[in-house]
């Protein structure tokens, strides 16, 4: 059974997917509203823009892939053609692995199809610190159930695979609160494969579901390109550089395209968007660019069990615990899990030698936690910092400081309790001083003195969120509520980088939210003639697409 | 400088003495020796974009010492292991490719691989039980410096190695379940 890739068809009947890699002469684009980068916020504003009749140019420097290169779902191929920097970023003192998507579709090519929204404190905590406007839990409850209905957001209706389900057995154990996960998938296999690229089109990415739609709407595609700066004049953005990158995506080929807007959005992801407006010298009086960003610091724990887990097979996340997300005092963090394929489990195993081989052949029946660290909430765990290399590169700077390190060693003990309740034989912390402890009580006396230390501690990060905070507030916000940059009108940053702190929650859904609001917006003030008929426009849109078949839009 | 009498009786009690002052002048030392050109940057092999030939013979030796006897030792799967490896540090932003080059430099370095290693003979000769020790050795070292060493080298050869479909038996992964790969491929 072949599966329809979308864009083999589309590109036959007329899309404007351009690869940049194959152009040999620079030129000079023009377009009213220019989008750089092609995920959930790219993605999003996308449709939406090209829902109000706008003409869209998006630039993405990644390369173009669907689910026909997704069907061997190889752990090494997705590894290195859809990640930023082949899967192996870090932050700037390597402490911390950083998952980024790097493809059309960015992350959501690539994530796990976790759809939360915002939780609602994080939304109070928004507007009382940083002036955030009309973005209550009320005020965005209808953009939510907008984005669920055009992703096919829903919990997870199947039985969690045994990695997941083992989660909800502790946690129910312990009476500990769990949840079933919401997922952004429409006739999902239950695969697992999600990280290495859907090869059913089942997961509802940017990729095969808001892209071709507006596509189909005369929205141009330009891949191998990579958004290198924006130029200013009196009147805000007067063009952005674009280089055109090789085969490889990465090495540039000498052809430059200047890109000429009425309106310029960034989506690039809160490690690219901050180093994009460095890099072009963005207007920032108060140096707030890169500022606060918040990573949701992730550690693990792995447990063994007598029983086959078989973690690499099947939706890879369905449960989660906000247990202790939100404690009275300290850092609150959530619980999930990973999937467990090969290369991913050879890292969390921690080991080498005849260790390592031992280790490995216990993969079948290994079960990993992962706890997600809410940081940006309060001065002790203020976030970190996106700067640029002499070259213009971006560099993430993450301080780990005491507070976080202090959420992180409660979270290991919280796993290992959790993981000892659904009947594991052995739990080891993911840190180089873990030992398969046999007993919760011995597991709680050793965790207790793990040196919490950079490099002995396994940390990774999927969610780059902040740098260019949302918020009335101009002393602490570089956009306003709508994502409108404070300084330069024709600018708006519609990604991960707008949230003044992390989520606390896996961030898909709210920037969802948060860029189907702000598009909208945007569509408004930019088309005040056709204004009427836009608010409904991406609605009706989006239904017909669910089903993929619908190519031509009025 | 340490005599080449006590580099030849390295120990543990000697490698912690090293302790952070002698790493760093140690690293000092490499990067004077950088500069003075006594340690050029080595173009990529043949066939590769990044990884040297001495990084080649570094990275042969680790592979079986990182992945222990679920490595097969294989030419092909060997190369193919090389091969991913190379790729995988092209793909990294410069300050990374950067950092991890000034590491390998310091890993050929026989100065270095002597007092921070233990290794006496060069990679491509040293015993299996000499780079046992030394990962051993950077894996339980207090300073992060050695702890961040070992981390990226054991994650590079992994990669190398069970991202390979032949390590699959080794770790009894069935693969994708294969009513799938056949729908998806039929």
């Amino acid at each position: 059974m072949a599966i329809d890739d979308i864009y083999t068809q589309g590109i036959a009947a007329g899309w404007s997917v351009r690869d940049a890699s194959t152009l040999s002469a620079d030129a000079v684009l023009e377009t009213e509203v220019a989008i750089v980068g092609s995920g959930a916020g790219g993605g999003m504003a996308a449709e939406i823009l090209t829902a109000a009749g706008l003409n869209v140019l998006m630039i993405e420097e990644g390369a173009l892939y669907t689910a026909a290169d997704f069907k061997d779902m190889d752990e090494w191929r997705g590894f290195s053609t859809l990640y930023q920097e082949g899967a192996g970023r870090m932050t700037a003192d390597g402490a911390v692995y950083v998952f980024q998507g790097r493809a059309v579709g960015g992350s959501t090519t690539v994530n796990w199809t976790t759809s939360l929204r915002t939780p609602d404190p994080t939304l109070e905590h928004w507007a009382q610190a940083y002036a955030l406007r009309d973005s209550t839990p009320a005020d965005l409850a209808p953009w939510f159930a907008r984005c669920e209905e055009r992703l096919g957001i829903a919990p997870w209706a199947m039985e969690p695979n045994r990695n997941n389900a083992l989660l909800r057995d502790g946690c129910a154990r312990l009476g500990w609160s769990w949840k079933t996960i919401p997922r952004n998938v429409r006739g999902c296999w239950n695969l697992g494969y999600c990280g290495l690229g859907c090869p059913t089109n089942a997961k509802q990415s940017m990729l095969v579901t808001t892209i071709p739609q507006a596509l189909r709407r005369g929205m141009t595609l330009l891949h191998h390109a990579r958004a290198e700066a924006l130029h200013f004049s009196a009147n805000g953005v007067a063009a952005l550089t674009v280089r055109a990158l090789g085969k490889d995506a990465r090495t540039p080929t000498g052809v430059t395209l200047t890109v000429k807007a009425r309106h310029y959005v960034l989506a690039a992801g809160a490690i690219n968007t901050p180093a994009l407006l460095l890099r072009s010298r963005a207007p920032d009086p108060r140096g707030l660019i890169g500022r606060r960003t918040c990573i949701h610091p992730v550690n693990a724990s792995l447990a063994l069990f007598d029983e086959p887990v078989h973690g690499f097979h099947g939706a890879p996340q369905s449960i989660y615990s906000d247990h202790f997300l939100w404690p009275a005092q300290g850092l609150g963090y959530k619980l999930e899990v990973p999937p467990l394929q090969p290369v991913l489990m050879s890292g969390i195993f921690g080991s080498h030698g005849e260790r390592l081989s031992l280790d490995m052949r216990q993969l079948d029946h290994a079960q990993v936690c992962i706890a997600l660290m809410r940081d940006g909430f309060d001065a002790a765990t203020s976030g970190g910092r996106v700067r640029i290399d002499a070259q213009g590169q971006p560099l993430l700077d993450y301080p780990l400081t005491e507070a976080l390190w202090d959420g992180l060693r409660r979270a290991y003990l919280s796993m290992a309790e959790v993981q000892f309740a659904a009947g594991a034989r052995s739990v080891r912390p993911v840190h180089l001083d873990g030992h398969d402890y046999r007993s919760w009580d011995e597991a709680r006396r050793a965790i207790a003195f793990l040196p919490m230390r950079a490099q002995r501690a396994t940390l990774y990060t999927a969610h780059l969120m902040g740098g260019c905070p949302m918020g009335e507030d101009k002393t602490r916000c570089v956009i306003d509520s709508r994502g409108r940059h404070h300084e330069i009108e024709n600018l708006s940053i519609f990604d991960g980088s707008m949230f003044p702190t992390s989520i606390g929650a896996n961030p898909q859904l709210s920037i969802y939210a948060f860029v189907a609001r702000n598009a909208t917006a945007l569509a408004d003030s930019l088309t005040p003639r056709r204004s009427a008929s836009t608010d409904t426009a991406g609605v009706s849109a989006a239904r017909h697409d669910a089903g993929g078949h619908r190519h031509a839009e009025a | 400088m340490t005599p080449p009498a006590a580099i030849a009786g390295f120990d543990r009690r000697a490698f912690l003495k090293l302790g952070v002052a002698g790493t760093w002048t140690l690293v000092a030392c490499s990067t004077a020796a950088t500069l003075a050109g006594c340690s050029t940057a080595a173009p990529p092999a043949s066939g590769y974009r990044w990884l040297s030939t001495e990084d080649l013979a570094l990275f042969s030796a680790l592979l079986p010492a990182v992945n222990g006897p679920a490595w097969p030792d294989e030419t092909s799967i060997r190369d193919e292991a090389l091969r991913r490896i190379d790729a995988a540090l092209a793909a990294l932003a410069p300050q990374a490719q950067e950092q991890t080059r000034q590491l390998l430099d310091l890993l050929h370095w026989p100065v270095f691989r002597h007092l921070a290693c233990g290794l006496s003979a060069p990679w491509s000769r040293a015993p299996a039980e000499d780079i046992a020790r030394f990962l051993q050795r950077w894996r339980d070292s207090r300073l992060e410096l050695f702890n961040a060493g070992y981390r990226g080298l054991a994650k590079l050869a992994q990669l190398g190695w069970w991202s390979q479909r032949a390590s699959w038996d080794a770790c009894r992964y069935p693969g994708p379940p294969a009513w799938a790969v056949a729908a998806l491929n039929g």
